[in-house]
């Protein structure tokens, strides 16, 4: 079964969204990935750099589908660039002489454009790289032995792993069905005691695959969104795994940065149709326009709040240009439609870490005080909204929320007195000295339980659901001293991978919304304050 | 296996159990009293009471059977099949009830708040005792909230009927409001925040 659903992938994908996982099977080839194009046409005809295990330095085009001599003659120039230009890059010493350069198609070439290939590799031998390529035939091979033993072979998670294949691209990932196959595929169920590093590397290896085989749904949909999900959720389950066996770097490092590598390509395309289509409110309108009023301000929210996590990621990963103009825009624009209840918008804690995210990308860019404003105005609206119940927590995604607003599905929990956020926001506060802002607040604030979940193992926060663990509920102090209000954290509840990769962090709280804590609310403010 | 509508009857079982259950809450004025909290994650609960002490929360089970004899499978329809899930969901509910009132009891006694009227009738001075005792929140819109069996409920409703009319009893007890009021007010200052 494993090969017709690889087959099936490898029929249907483009090059965008086969070259991660084609790195992927570099990587366990013995090459050290180099270089990967982000998007667009690769520098002088090469979308992939590496030094292949005998030390060559490697070259790579990518291209879809069956190449007749008409597509031959399409992409000639770049064939040219990619044979005819040396690779400049630092890890690639000169006296090596040529690379090897490569062909790759998930389709098949004619014997015509074979015999072109030989032709020019014959009349340019020694001038030029000599050119092979690779087919579909001798990709689904390497693409079957690379996923090896790991893929679901019970019948619960092959049913589980055929409905996440089969999805609507249209729709939000499912994230607890996806998050929780994710982990079943890797070896972090509590049978798991001793697990070899290899194999902790080969299981990451494989479910890196697996993810891209269900992302292919929402790719084809560019359903942007659900794959920037689908990625952090296979970034976290990774560092889950690294850090529950301590894996060393050599481990696990170059899978994960493959994942960033299909996150941030994922942001790009985000980025380039937001801009696309920012300019007006009705283009912001997705599919069935009539009942769009259930998801414009959610989707406004979603987008800005993402995007707000993304530009920091970058701001903490050190670029210069981490700041978004669209992003400005957007907020600019139409921030008091989403970012400010009109009673209309029903509230969930699911949503306010993309509006925490937003409030810090504010007050990086020059708006401390609308940033403390929103902040505050998110108080409020827990305070007031959990007065009658109508906070649903963290657990609850936006659309199970929206469906219970609707009358659709019955939440039967009640959320009266209780929020897991309240205690991060107030201490945001706090940390920047908004006294004013607490202090107005507070008689009502004391009166709430604040909650949070623990897990007994730290790399368990990583994961989506955890079974053993802490739930608390504590009331705050009534008299609530100030100075202990702006405390610092030991974050011994964060993981020592997480800390490691500190730029994920803004990322991991918008898409594990039940993730964010205090300590990780404080530890991002701690890495914005170091970069 | 003979064929068969898994999924329609799951819905059918859905529809029958939202109107069980509304209708069996509002029988069980108490139950419905009590807000539902999940646990999503972990396998342990624990809370703060106002005293700072942190406690485990213990939780308990409760189970109630649903039964039909074979041969009354020729007549069962969709109004026998409500009758047999309130019958379930009742005693579901007055399995929890118990224990809430035991639970209700034991923090009680364990929170000295325990007036033992010796078996005699309810009077005014037991009343105003109760009232001094309680925990009150005149921000509460509910405001005070008697719990009893039926019958008990009747005799006091009279009592307090006759009771509003005595001038002196209607005094003592405006004071004890005036006090808790002011003591709720002086609580209620602490919260704040201070350097």
């Amino acid at each position: 079964m494993i090969k017709k659903v690889i087959e099936n992938w490898l029929t249907s994908t483009k090059e965008r969204e086969y070259q991660i996982p084609f790195c992927q099977l570099l990587s366990s080839q013995g090459h050290r990935i180099l270089h990967v194009s982000s998007h667009g046409p690769g520098e002088h005809g090469k979308d992939v750099i590496t030094i292949a295990r005998d030390g060559r330095p490697c070259a790579y085009q990518l291209k879809t589908g069956d190449i007749n001599t008409g597509g031959w003659r399409q992409i000639q120039g770049e064939i040219i660039e990619l044979v005819k230009h040396r690779i400049r890059h630092p890890s690639v010493e000169k006296k090596r002489g040529w690379h090897r350069s490569y062909l790759v198609t998930n389709g098949r070439l004619t014997q015509d454009v074979k015999d072109s290939i030989n032709m020019q590799n014959d009349d340019y031998e020694g001038v030029w790289s000599h050119l092979d390529t690779i087919e579909f035939d001798e990709l689904l091979g390497d693409f079957v032995n690379l996923q090896g033993d790991f893929y679901p072979t019970e019948l619960h998670d092959t049913k589980r792993f055929l409905e996440l294949l089969l999805a609507d691209g249209n729709e939000q990932l499912p994230m607890t069905q996806f998050a929780e196959f994710l982990t079943s595929m890797l070896p972090l169920s509590e049978e798991h005691v001793n697990v070899t590093k290899t194999a902790c590397k080969r299981a990451t290896a494989s479910s890196m695959l697996m993810g891209a085989y269900i992302s292919q749904q929402y790719a084809q949909q560019k359903n942007h969104f659900a794959l920037i999900d689908l990625w952090i959720v296979f970034l976290a389950n990774s560092l889950a795994v690294a850090d529950r066996f301590r894996l060393e770097d050599k481990h696990w490092r170059s899978i994960y940065d493959l994942g960033i590598l299909a996150m941030e390509s994922a942001f790009a395309d985000a980025i380039r149709e937001t801009e696309e289509r920012s300019d007006d409110l009705q283009q912001l309108v997705e599919g069935l326009w009539v009942t769009d009023f259930v998801s414009l301000r959610p989707r406004l929210l979603k987008i800005t709040g993402y995007l707000s996590a993304y530009a920091i990621y970058r701001k903490a990963a050190g670029a210069e240009d981490w700041q978004l103009p669209v992003l400005d825009k957007l907020i600019g624009k139409y921030g008091r439609l989403f970012l400010l209840s009109n009673g209309r918008l029903p509230y969930a804690e699911a949503a306010i870490p993309q509006q925490l995210a937003v409030a810090w990308y504010m007050e990086w860019t020059g708006r401390p005080k609308d940033a403390a404003a929103l902040v505050g105005y998110i108080i409020d609206i827990i305070l007031t909204s959990t007065k009658h119940s109508n906070m649903p927590n963290p657990y609850y995604d936006t659309e199970a929320c929206l469906r219970h607003h609707y009358g659709l599905e019955v939440i039967e929990e009640a959320f009266e007195g209780r929020s897991y956020h309240l205690r991060s926001l107030v201490e945001w506060l706090a940390r920047r000295l908004w006294r004013q802002h607490i202090r107005q607040r507070w008689p009502a604030i004391s009166h709430m339980h604040y909650c949070e979940f623990l897990p007994d193992e730290k790399w368990a926060y990583l994961l989506w659901h955890c079974r053993k663990g802490e739930e608390q509920s504590r009331f705050p102090d009534q008299t609530q001293s100030w100075a202990d209000l702006k405390q610092h954290y030991v974050v011994s509840s964060i993981p020592s991978t997480l800390l490691q990769s500190p730029e994920f962090l803004p990322l991991f709280a918008v898409v594990y919304p039940h993730r964010l804590t205090p300590a990780l609310s404080w530890q991002i403010d701690e890495l914005l304050s170091r970069r | 296996m003979l064929p068969d509508y898994p999924r329609l009857k799951s819905d059918v079982l859905k529809k029958l159990e939202n109107t069980v259950k509304q209708q069996v809450r509002a029988n069980h004025g108490l139950v419905d009293m009590f807000r539902a909290v999940y646990t999503h994650e972990g396998d342990r609960y624990t809370y703060n009471r106002v005293d700072g002490s942190i406690h485990d929360m213990d939780s308990k089970e409760h189970s109630s059977k649903a039964e039909l004899a074979g041969t009354d499978f020729a007549t069962y329809d969709y109004n026998q099949a409500r009758e047999l899930l309130l019958r379930a969901y009742g005693d579901l509910h007055k399995q929890m009830s118990v224990t809430a009132l035991e639970t209700i009891d034991a923090v009680v006694r364990e929170a000295g708040n325990v007036i033992d009227g010796k078996g005699g009738a309810f009077t005014q001075e037991i009343w105003l005792e109760m009232l001094e005792k309680i925990e009150t929140d005149p921000d509460n819109p509910d405001g005070l909230r008697i719990l009893a069996n039926p019958e008990t409920a009747i005799k006091l409703r009279d009592e307090m009927e006759k009771w509003s009319k005595d001038q002196s009893f209607a005094a003592k007890a405006d004071a004890v409001w005036d006090r808790k009021r002011r003591k709720w007010l002086d609580q209620e200052s602490h919260r704040k925040l201070v350097d």
